[in-house]
């Protein structure tokens, strides 16, 4: 069975979609491992750097996309085939990166959340469709080495989807007052479903990005949740340090004509630092 | 009594004298222009800077009876396209507002005229390849279809997003 790992926090642009792709492409293109990107956010974002954004719309307008499956539970249809919403060998590396697959979010997510919070018992769990995407995912799983889950910033039932197949979570935080303060919360919510659900769920660790060295915050911050760790508070905290950097933000367009990773995301710096990430992410998950 | 002003017989003679010396230094300065297309280049840039000239934007020029059109050869685009044509402008266009406001085809005939380092430096300035893979090429087609690609794509990116 693969690692399955979901990246969480609830303040968005923290990173969570760049720090998803970036380990899925490091995994599949350095380590040769299988990887699936389940993109759970309706944002859609990790899904339009993954394939083009004319190609997610006509894969949404035929029901291939998460949104499907969740407005299945809702109208008690049964339209959703995820071989057909499992898009292989996305990415612009190449032309697409053989063992690299997505399954799709959708913007329609944004119209249905509502409807399927409204079926969720969020105290004990035992009503609404938490298992939704586990079921829609039995047989698939078997085949990748890993699945990566880019969560919307919410702890919501399509995050809980996520949650409820995952072994483990990343917090990607940029080193700031306000995305740090999202990291109690987290904790404290995915403990308390863990145990409602008996799933154990192991706090990976904090991943830093966008960092800016020369910031003075942002070198507090960091030594502050590298103390917290020390003191148990948090989950331990990535060695490695995504920096801010125009190079990883142009990476995202999946238009852009690439062959490799480190074109894709500069020699040097970035690309030195995410694939230092998926080796620490690596020793960490295989442990 | 003091002699203020000049006699005007005098003042004819200066001027005479002054626009026999403008038009000696016009002469030469076009002479060499003619024969030396950076030497032109520089003088134009001059002039534009003055405001003594409108900027034009580079277009491909239309043949005239005397002059019929001939398609450049790819040699000569590459080598001499300033000495053969002698462009007006050399600042290369902003691809995003040429295609906004003439398409697709327009973008590709304001692109056709330019020379290697144009392209190139259009390529560099909007950052439409920022992975380099074209910073080799010498195939002018390849880099105009590279900038027409590029240009659509961001200029129709979020389109999908409009609806939903």
């Amino acid at each position: 069975m693969p690692v399955i790992t979901s990246l969480i926090n609830l303040k968005g642009g923290v990173g969570k979609t760049t720090v998803t792709l970036a380990l899925a492409h490091f995994l599949a293109v350095e380590h040769q491992r299988r990887v699936l990107v389940i993109d759970l956010d309706p944002q859609t974002n990790a899904t339009v750097c993954l394939i083009p954004e004319m190609e997610w719309k006509q894969r949404d307008e035929a029901g291939r996309t998460l949104y499907q499956l969740f407005a299945d539970q809702v109208k008690g249809s049964q339209r959703f085939n995820t071989d057909q919403a499992i898009v292989r060998a996305v990415s612009n590396v190449g032309g697409g990166v053989q063992g690299l697959d997505l399954l799709p979010s959708s913007l329609q997510l944004i119209k249905i959340q509502d409807r399927i919070t409204q079926l969720t018992d969020f105290d004990n769990y035992q009503r609404g469709p938490i298992f939704a995407l586990q079921k829609a995912l039995d047989g698939f799983l078997p085949y990748y080495d890993h699945v990566l889950i880019d969560c919307p910033p919410s702890l919501g039932i399509v995050t809980l989807n996520g949650l409820a197949i995952s072994d483990s979570y990343l917090i990607p935080v940029v080193p700031d007052i306000l995305s740090v303060l999202g990291i109690p919360p987290i904790l404290d919510r995915v403990e308390h479903f863990a145990r409602a659900t008996r799933h154990n769920i192991r706090a990976l660790g904090i991943v830093i990005s966008k960092m800016r060295a020369q910031t003075i915050l942002h070198n507090e911050m960091v030594n502050r949740l590298r103390d917290d760790f020390q003191a148990r508070r948090f989950p331990m905290v990535f060695d490695t340090v995504v920096p801010e950097s125009a190079r990883i933000a142009e990476a995202a367009d999946v238009m852009a004509p690439v062959n490799t990773l480190q074109q894709k995301y500069g020699a040097g710096g970035p690309y030195e630092a995410l694939s230092a990430l998926t080796r620490e992410f690596l020793s960490h998950v295989s442990r | 009594m003091s002699h203020d002003k000049n006699h005007p017989a005098d003042d004819i003679q200066q001027t005479t004298i002054e626009v026999a010396a403008l038009a000696t230094f016009l002469r030469e300065v076009a002479a060499r222009a003619e024969h030396d297309p950076s030497f032109a280049s520089g003088v134009l840039a001059i002039a534009r800077a003055s405001g003594l000239f409108p900027t034009v934007q580079s277009q491909p020029e239309k043949p005239t009876a005397s002059q019929p059109a001939s398609p450049p050869t790819r040699a000569s685009r590459r080598k001499g396209r300033h000495a053969a044509n002698a462009p007006v402008d050399t600042t290369p266009p902003d691809p995003f507002k040429v295609m906004r406001a003439q398409g697709e085809a327009g973008l590709r005939a304001a692109l056709e005229p330019l020379d290697l380092a144009s392209l190139r430096t259009i390529v560099r300035a909007h950052r439409l390849d920022p992975a380099r893979l074209s910073a080799r090429w010498t195939n002018l087609e390849r880099l105009i279809a590279l900038i027409v690609e590029q240009t659509r794509a961001r200029l129709n990116h979020g389109r999908a997003f409009e609806r939903i």
